[in-house]
C-alpha cells in the first residue's frame, strides 16, 4: 500500500473543497493511504515575488514539518504549492547558503531538513504511481467513447521548464493518456497550455478575467464536451467564475469543467455527491449523460 | 655529457618585461655542461637566427636549449637553424617561458624569474638524453575518396580529378545532387539552382578520372594517410546499370506508391523511381519496402516492359574495395526535426511547412509543378508568415545560428511575391543577418517589395483556428505589445544539423564532433579548418558547420587542393615521435591497445611471444600508451621515462 502525505494548500480548504473531497474518495478506491498532517503552514506562494526569502523559509518549514519516514512523498493538490515545493527543493540543492539560511531559522523551532521528499502531483500520481493499466481496468464501458475531453494542466504544474517536473513543460502528454485510458477521446488544441488568469486576480483583475475568457471561449470553439483540470486555482477561474467571466464579455457559460478526480470518481462508480459534483458551477449537467456509466 | 648552448629570447617586453633575463643567464651559466648562454631581443628575427647558427657552429656544442615561446608556432624555425648549423634538429629543446611563465605571472616578477630558471634547468637535464632522430618517407596512393555527392562533394571530386588523380565519389542516394538539387533558386542572385548544379553533375558523370558510386555506403576504412583501404557497399538497385538506357517506361507502369523523400514527403513516387528528372545517373532504383514483387511476390510489370531487360530482381548488395591516399568527407546537412519545436505546430497543422518544403512547392519539378498551394488543402495562400530561427539560437534546441535562414527567408518572400503577386508576406525575425556578398542589397530589394512585411520580433507560437487558418503570435518590441497575424501558410526557416549519415561515417573514421548539431570537428578553427585530427582526412561543406553555397564551394576547393598537394608530392614524412616498444619488457597485456585512440597498436607474435607493435604512420606520439603500460615497456623517443624523471628532479630540487 502506498502511503502519501497530503498537502491540500489554503485555496482548496477555503474555496474549492471539491478538490479535497473528490481525491479523498477516489484514492480510497485505489488503496492509497493518505496521511493528513497535524499542522501545516502556507506554502509561501503568496510571498514569492514580494518577499522571496520569507517565501523560501515558509516552503522549507513545510518540507521539514511534513517529513515522514514512512511516506513515499508529499501529494500537493494545488499547482501553486506543487511549484513552490519543487522550486524550494531545487534552490536548496543548488545553493548551500540559502539552505543554511533556512536551517538556521528552523533550528530555533527544533526543526530540520532531514531528507528531501518526493513531491507528487495528482496527474503524476494517477499516471505513474497508480498506473495507466489500472485506470484502463476500471473503465468497464458504458460511457460514450466519442466524448472529446480537453485537458488543462495549469502553468505551475510544468513551468518554469528549468525546474524538474513530471512531464514535458512544452508538450505534456500524461493527462491525455489518463483520459484515453478512461475510455474517452482527447486532442491537442491551441489554447491547451494557456494560462487560466488566476495569478493576476489580485494585481490586475480585469486582465485575469480577459485571460480566463480567452481560455474558455477559445477552448469551446473546438467542440470539446468537457474540460478537465486538477488545480484549484484553474478550477476557480474556469468553473466557479465561468458565468461571471462569460457575462463580462457578453457571452454565456458553455464549457463544462470538471476536476480530473471527479471524472475518475464517476468512472469507478462513485456517486455525484461523493465527488462533490454538486459544487461545480459550470454547465456539467449537459455532459453527464455521456460520461456516466449506465 | 653533451655540451649545451642555451639561447634566451626577450621577445621584446613579452618575456624580458617580466623575467630578469640577465639573472637567468647568470644562473644557467653555473650549470655544468652549458657551453654558452646567449640572449637576443627577438630570437626569431633573421638576425637572431643568424647569430644562433653562428654561435652553434663556432662553439661546437652538440645540444641546444631555446627559452622562448610555443613549439606550436616556432619549433620548425629553430629546428631549421639547427639543421643549418649541422646538428640533428631533434637535439633542440624549446622551453616556453612566455605562455607558461611571463604571460601568466605578470605581477610576480621575482617568482617568474625563479620559475624560468627551473624550467630551463629541467630542459638542460632532459636534453642530455636526447638522440638524433630521422623522419621516414612513406608512399602515397595517387587516388582519393570523396564521401557525399552534394555540391561540396561534387566540387571537391571535380577539382581533384582535374588535377589528374582518380576519385571515388560515394553517394548514399540513387542520384548525386544533395540538398542543392532540392532548391529552386539560390540567394542572393536568384540563379536557378539546378541550372548551375546540373552541368557539374554531368561533368562528374562524364569525367574519366571519377568513379561514381551512387546508392553506396562506406562500410569500413582502414590504414593511414597515403594508404587507406576502404570497403564500400553498393546497395542493389535491382536495375542493371550497364543495360539501362534511362527511358523510364518502368516508372510509368509501376503501380506501387511510396512517400517521396526528395520532395520532403509532399508527394508520392513509385516503388521504382529516379529522385528527380535531372538525376545523375539516370538509372532508376527499386525500393523493396514498397515494391509489390518484394512485398507480395506479384506484379513484375517493370521487368516485363523494360525494352533492354535491365530489371534484375536477383541483384545482391556488393562490397567493393578501393585504395586511396586521402579522404574528403562532405556528407552535408539536413533540417532539424521541426516537430520537436512544439509551439510552431509543425506536424500538427498541414499548413505549417519547412523552408525546404517550400523550395519543393515552388520548384518547377516539385510536387505541384511550381504552383504554390497549401499542402493537403490545395488552395493558393494569400497571407503567408515566414518564421525565422525555428529551432536555431535556442538553448532548448540548437544554440547556434544556421547562417542561411535569414537570406532564405528573403528569398522565400521573393518566391511568394513572384508566384502570387498580391500575396502578403510577414517575416518574423529578431534581426536579419545579411553579412555576405550582395546580401544587404538583396535584403533591401525584398524589403521594398509591396506586401512584404518584416516583423521585428521572434514568433512565440503558431496556433490553429477552426476555419483552417493559422495565427502567428509574436511580441513586437516597437509596439511594446503582443501581436497575432492570421495566415494561410506558415514557413519555418528550420535550423540545420549534420546529416544523419554523418554519424556512421564519423564512427568509421574516428572523427571528433561538435556536441550540438553533430558537425565534424576541424583540427583548428582558424588555422586548419579543412583538416581533421586524422591525417589525410579532410572535411568540407555543411558537415563542417552551417554554411551557404559559396562558402561550401570555396571550402570544397580548399579540401581538394589539400588532397592534390598531398597526392602530387607522392610521399608523406612520418614524424619521429612515435611510440617504441621494448619487446623484452612487454608482456602483451593489451592495455596500451585500448589506451590508443588512433588504433595504432596491435599485438603481434614475436619470437614465440605476444608483444605490442606500433604502426608508425598512425601513431601521433600522444603518449597515452606510455602512461598506461604497467611494465614501462613503451617509450616515446626523446621523451623517455628517465628523461622525464630527470626533469622532475630538477624542478623539485
Amino acid at each position: 500500500m502506498v502511503r502519501l502525505t497530503l498537502f491540500t494548500g489554503c485555496f482548496t480548504l477555503v474555496k474549492q473543497v471539491a478538490v479535497e473531497a473528490s481525491i479523498l474518495s477516489v484514492l480510497k478506491y485505489f488503496n492509497i493511504e493518505l496521511v493528513v498532517p497535524r499542522s501545516v503552514n502556507c506554502c509561501g506562494f503568496a510571498f514569492r515575488s514580494v518577499y522571496p526569502s520569507l517565501s523560501l523559509y515558509l516552503t522549507g518549514r513545510l518540507l521539514a514539518s511534513l517529513y515522514d519516514a514512512e511516506s513515499s512523498g508529499i501529494l500537493a493538490l494545488c499547482n501553486g504549492c506543487y511549484l513552490m515545493l519543487r522550486e524550494a527543493i531545487h534552490r536548496l540543492r543548488e545553493n548551500p547558503r540559502q539552505l543554511e539560511f533556512v536551517r538556521s531559522y528552523l533550528r530555533e523551532e527544533g526543526l530540520d531538513l532531514r531528507s528531501i521528499p518526493r513531491i507528487v502531483h495528482p496527474i503524476e500520481l494517477f499516471h505513474d504511481m497508480i498506473g495507466i493499466e489500472v485506470l484502463r481496468g476500471i473503465s468497464r464501458g458504458g460511457q460514450d467513447r466519442n466524448t472529446v475531453i480537453a485537458t488543462h494542466y495549469g502553468c505551475h504544474a510544468l513551468r518554469p521548464s528549468t525546474i524538474p517536473s513530471f512531464d514535458n513543460p512544452l508538450n505534456p502528454s500524461k493527462m491525455e493518456r489518463i483520459i484515453e485510458a478512461l475510455g474517452f477521446r482527447t486532442r491537442d488544441y491551441p489554447e491547451r497550455l494557456d494560462c487560466c488568469g488566476a495569478v493576476l486576480l489580485a494585481s490586475n483583475p480585469s486582465l485575469a478575467m480577459k485571460m480566463a475568457y480567452s481560455k474558455i471561449s477559445g477552448t469551446a470553439r473546438w467542440g470539446f464536451q468537457l474540460l478537465v483540470t486538477t488545480c484549484p486555482y484553474c478550477f476557480e477561474m474556469l468553473d466557479s467564475r465561468q458565468e461571471a467571466v462569460m457575462q463580462m464579455f457578453g457571452d454565456e457559460p458553455k464549457l463544462p469543467v470538471m476536476l480530473l478526480t471527479q471524472l475518475i470518481g464517476l468512472q469507478i462508480g462513485l456517486s455525484e455527491g461523493s465527488v462533490a459534483l454538486n459544487l461545480n458551477l459550470s454547465p456539467v449537467d449537459r455532459v453527464l449523460p455521456y460520461i456516466l456509466r449506465r | 655529457m653533451g655540451r649545451v648552448a642555451v639561447f634566451l629570447c626577450h621577445c621584446g617586453t613579452n618575456i624580458a618585461g617580466v623575467i630578469d633575463i640577465q639573472r637567468v643567464a647568470e644562473e644557467i651559466r653555473k650549470i655544468s655542461g652549458v657551453a654558452i648562454v646567449q640572449d637576443s631581443r627577438f630570437l626569431c628575427s633573421t638576425d637572431g637566427i643568424e647569430s644562433m647558427v653562428d654561435s652553434i657552429r663556432s662553439s661546437g656544442v652538440d645540444r641546444v636549449v631555446v627559452a622562448a615561446c610555443s613549439f606550436r608556432t616556432h619549433e620548425p624555425l629553430f629546428q631549421n637553424a639547427l639543421r643549418r648549423a649541422g646538428l640533428n634538429p631533434y637535439l633542440l629543446e624549446l622551453v616556453n617561458v612566455r605562455e607558461l611563465c611571463s604571460w601568466v605571472h605578470e605581477k610576480e616578477r621575482e617568482k617568474a624569474t625563479e620559475k624560468a630558471v627551473k624550467m630551463i634547468r629541467a630542459a638542460i637535464a632532459k636534453i642530455q638524453g636526447n638522440q638524433p632522430l630521422e623522419r621516414r618517407k612513406l608512399p602515397v596512393i595517387p587516388a582519393a575518396l570523396v564521401i557525399g555527392g552534394g555540391i561540396a562533394g561534387i566540387r571537391a571530386a571535380l577539382d581533384i580529378a582535374d588535377a589528374g588523380f582518380t576519385v571515388y565519389l560515394v553517394e548514399k542516394e540513387p542520384s548525386i545532387g544533395g540538398n542543392m538539387a532540392r532548391l529552386d533558386k539560390t540567394f542572393p542572385t536568384l540563379d536557378c539552382s539546378i541550372c548551375i548544379l546540373g552541368p557539374l553533375m554531368n561533368a562528374v558523370a562524364q569525367h574519366p578520372n571519377i568513379k561514381l558510386l551512387t546508392y553506396s555506403e562506406v562500410l569500413s576504412i582502414e590504414g593511414r594517410v597515403g594508404e587507406f583501404s576502404i570497403k564500400i557497399l553498393r546497395k542493389p538497385r535491382y536495375v542493371r546499370e550497364d543495360l539501362c538506357k534511362g527511358c523510364l517506361i518502368c516508372i510509368a507502369k509501376c503501380p506501387a506508391k511510396a512517400d517521396d523523400e526528395f520532395n520532403m514527403g509532399l508527394s508520392h513516387r513509385k516503388a521504382i523511381y529516379i529522385q528527380y528528372p535531372q538525376a545523375v545517373p539516370r538509372i532508376p532504383a527499386i525500393d523493396p519496402s514498397t515494391c509489390f514483387y518484394f512485398q507480395k511476390g506479384i506484379c513484375r510489370a517493370c521487368e516485363k516492359l523494360c525494352p533492354t531487360g535491365a530489371i534484375d530482381f536477383s541483384q545482391r548488395g556488393e562490397v567493393v574495395e578501393v585504395k586511396v591516399g586521402a579522404i574528403v568527407v562532405a556528407t552535408g546537412f539536413e533540417e532539424y526535426t521541426a516537430s520537436q519545436i512544439y509551439e510552431y505546430g509543425y506536424g500538427r497543422y498541414p499548413n505549417v511547412i519547412t523552408g525546404l518544403q517550400l523550395e519543393r512547392l515552388v520548384s518547377s519539378y516539385g510536387p505541384t509543378g511550381g504552383r504554390l498551394t497549401v499542402p493537403r488543402i490545395d488552395r493558393e495562400p494569400r497571407r503567408i508568415a515566414i518564421v525565422n530561427c525555428a529551432g536555431s539560437r535556442d538553448e532548448r534546441h540548437l544554440p547556434y545560428c544556421c547562417r542561411v535562414g535569414c537570406m532564405a527567408s528573403l528569398k522565400h518572400a521573393w518566391y511568394i511575391k513572384h508566384l502570387i503577386p498580391d500575396a502578403e508576406v510577414f517575416i518574423f525575425a529578431d534581426e536579419i543577418r545579411a553579412s555576405g556578398k550582395g546580401f544587404e542589397e538583396f535584403y533591401r530589394r525584398v524589403r521594398l517589395l509591396p506586401g512584404v512585411y518584416i516583423v521585428k520580433g521572434r514568433a512565440s507560437e503558431v496556433r490553429g483556428n477552426p476555419d483552417g487558418t493559422v495565427s502567428v503570435m509574436a511580441y513586437d518590441p516597437a509596439l511594446g505589445h503582443g501581436i497575432s497575424i492570421n495566415t494561410d501558410l506558415v514557413v519555418l526557416e528550420v535550423g540545420i544539423v549534420a546529416s544523419r549519415s554523418t554519424e556512421s561515417v564519423r564512427n568509421i573514421l574516428k572523427l571528433g564532433v561538435v556536441a550540438q548539431g553533430g558537425f565534424l570537428l576541424e583540427l583548428h578553427p582558424k588555422l586548419n579548418p579543412i583538416e581533421t585530427a586524422v591525417d589525410g582526412i579532410y572535411i568540407c561543406g555543411a558537415v563542417a558547420g552551417p554554411k551557404d553555397i559559396p562558402e561550401t564551394v570555396a571550402q570544397a576547393s580548399a579540401a581538394a587542393s589539400k588532397v592534390v598537394s598531398l597526392l602530387s608530392r607522392g610521399y608523406i614524412e612520418t614524424q619521429p615521435y612515435t611510440a617504441r616498444v621494448n619487446s623484452e619488457l612487454c608482456s602483451g597485456c593489451r592495455i596500451c591497445v585500448t589506451a590508443c585512440e588512433y588504433g595504432a597498436i596491435r599485438i603481434v607474435e614475436k619470437g614465440g611471444r605476444s608483444v605490442a607493435s606500433v604502426d608508425e604512420a598512425l601513431c601521433k606520439g600522444c603518449g597515452a600508451c606510455v602512461g598506461s603500460c604497467p611494465s614501462r615497456a613503451i617509450e616515446i623517443p626523446n621523451l623517455g621515462l628517465d628523461q622525464i624523471e630527470a626533469m622532475i628532479a630538477e624542478i623539485v630540487r
